[in-house]
């Protein structure tokens, strides 16, 4: 019993919503008076995450991604297809053709 | 006189609203004056459709992690549900409530045909990967399924989200309907990059629509821009095209303030050289061709016009005596509170509402989502023709409405908004 009023006493007042300046680079230099009762919501000033967004880059999708993660991405040009993903790929002997391989019985997927 | 002012606020000590409990009081103080029909106002009070999705995306480790996106849909009566999606940790369905309630207003008063929503996941986007990014994203678009659509409700750029992150949410859509539906509903989200579909004029629209306002109110007034004087507070997207845009009429910016910083000059700073500045220095702390001033003597700048561009809540009762300007132009959003906007009016200050000035942005979303539609691509200087017959539009409607019933432009603008809802109610009444 005495272990459950512990549980449920005195909680740490928290400032539950901290607004958008929690996640805005700016917030360690930013100057502008700010109210901890009245969380910003909209700021034209917010500097927060900024993908690459090089005009033309191509979008890494999931699979890729993680092939790269494995390899250097010099290496994997080289392959087309299957041969890309698959953790054989370095060591392979299997004569693989230019345009590349999309039926291999040897294939294997990382795990 | 401005002390007397200030006593009186501060007699009475002010109670500090956040910026949608300001918009709620608004709201009712414009309700209660146009004699709003209390049925239409039960239905407005409350939310259309919460949708609450909790998913799961794989991080680079391999393991999955799980998190929760919020969609909310206010009002659809004028067309289909409209508004962005934001990603930061304090997302939560009552500010995502709020800022969708706002939407509604806000497309209601530039006259066009969406409604109001909001959205977002509660998520630190700076401690993930662009690769997790993407498939949080993604999988998030997947969670809403239905929810959202070209003719239902779309989604735009927000905190913590652009235009690569629209790119996703549109790819992501789009495989999930048939091939030949694929080039018909690509305006399931606005604010895309050019080459996928985004409309010109975007980046600049918010700004072009304050100047178009501050434009409108000048001739009505007799009053010559070309010298006159201005100070901004903000100097990001809307701020810097508000300066830029100014710049032709000869008006002279004596004062800005930013995140780092306020400077001042009363000979006049130039904007194209200030935003080179800023976007080298990340803000106008230090620019070499004007003052530092405190964010005191910043309030206190003598201008013509002072154009907040920046955040909520800055013209308040400890800053709005402060100001010695004849026009107040919000080019952001809630940058007036409650006791700010009694004291513009006992100072006889004119007001651009935030709702009306900074209506630009949707606007040209609207036309984005048009040109899609349409299968069209405007050039820049038929966006700007189009934006500018809108905003005079909407500040015409505003101004005769204030004078109609004898208010302020705030209660006006929010009287306007309100009654083409009303309209449509009364004309389709309630099924079944
Ligand atoms: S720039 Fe705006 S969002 Fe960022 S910390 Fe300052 S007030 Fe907050
Ligand atoms: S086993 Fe097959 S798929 Fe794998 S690298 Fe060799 S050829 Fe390519």
């Amino acid at each position: 019993m005495d272990a459950v009023v512990r549980k449920i006493a005195p909680k740490k007042e928290e400032n539950k919503n901290p607004g958008i300046c929690a996640s805005c680079k700016n917030l360690n230099f930013c100057t502008y008076p700010r109210n901890q009762s009245r969380p910003i919501m909209q700021c034209e000033e917010f500097l927060g995450f900024e993908p690459r967004t090089k005009q033309g880059k191509k979008v890494v999708s999931l699979r890729l991604y993680q092939a790269k993660t494995r390899k250097k991405e010099k290496e994997l040009s080289q392959y087309k297809g299957l041969c890309r993903y698959c953790v054989n790929c370095e060591q392979c002997t299997l004569p693989r053709s230019e345009g590349g391989v999309w039926i291999c019985d040897e294939y294997m997927d990382e795990e | 006189m401005e002390l007397a002012i200030a006593d009186k606020i501060t007699q009475k000590p002010a109670i500090k609203r956040n910026v949608y409990e300001n918009v709620t009081q608004q709201f009712n103080k414009a309700s209660d004056l146009m004699d709003l029909d209390p049925d239409i106002r039960k239905i407005l009070a409350t939310t259309t459709n919460e949708i609450i999705v909790h998913f799961p995306a794989i991080m680079d480790n391999g393991r999955i992690e799980m998190f929760t996106g919020y969609r909310v849909q206010h009002n659809n009566v004028l067309g289909p549900y409209k508004g962005g999606l934001r990603y930061h940790p304090a997302v939560d369905i009552d500010e995502v409530r709020a800022l969708a309630t706002w939407m509604t207003w806000k497309c209601a008063i530039a006259g066009i045909p969406f409604g109001g929503a909001k959205g977002g996941i509660a998520f630190d986007p700076s401690k993930h990967s662009f690769g997790e990014m993407e498939r949080i994203t993604r999988r998030f678009t997947y969670a809403l399924n239905g929810n959202i659509g070209p003719e239902y409700d779309i989604p735009a750029p927000d905190v913590n989200t652009n235009s690569q992150i629209m790119a996703w949410i549109l790819d992501t859509y789009l495989s999930s309907v048939t091939p030949q539906e694929r080039n018909r509903s690509i305006h399931i989200v606005t604010g895309k990059p050019i080459a996928s579909g985004g409309s010109q004029g975007r980046d600049k629209a918010t700004g072009q629509g304050t100047v178009f306002c501050i434009e409108q109110w000048a001739k009505d007034k007799n009053f010559d821009l070309n010298n006159a004087t201005y100070m901004i507070q903000g100097f990001g997207n809307v701020g810097s095209w508000a300066a830029k845009l100014l710049k032709p009429f000869g008006s002279k910016l004596v004062a800005v303030e930013d995140h780092t910083g306020a400077i001042s000059n009363p000979e006049g700073i130039d904007p194209d050289k200030l935003a080179i500045y800023v976007k080298e220095r990340k803000g106008v702390h230090g620019y070499p061709a004007a003052e530092p001033v405190d964010h005191e003597s910043f309030f206190k700048t003598k201008a013509d016009i002072f154009i907040p561009a920046a955040l909520e809540n800055q013209i308040t009762a400890e800053t709005a005596p402060l100001l010695n300007v004849k026009l107040v132009a919000e080019g952001a959003n809630g940058p007036t509170d409650i006791e700010g906007d009694g004291i513009l009016q006992e100072k006889n200050i004119d007001l651009l509402p935030d709702i009306l000035c900074n209506g630009g942005g949707v606007i040209v979303s609207y036309f984005e989502w048009l040109q899609n539609k349409r299968s069209e691509s405007w050039e820049l200087e038929e966006v700007d023709e189009r934006l500018r017959k809108k905003v005079i539009n909407a500040y015409k409607k505003v101004k005769n409405t204030s004078q109609e019933f004898n208010t302020d432009w705030r209660t006006g603008a929010y009287i306007v908004a309100l009654s083409s809802i009303q309209e449509v109610y009364r004309t389709r009444g309630i099924f079944p």
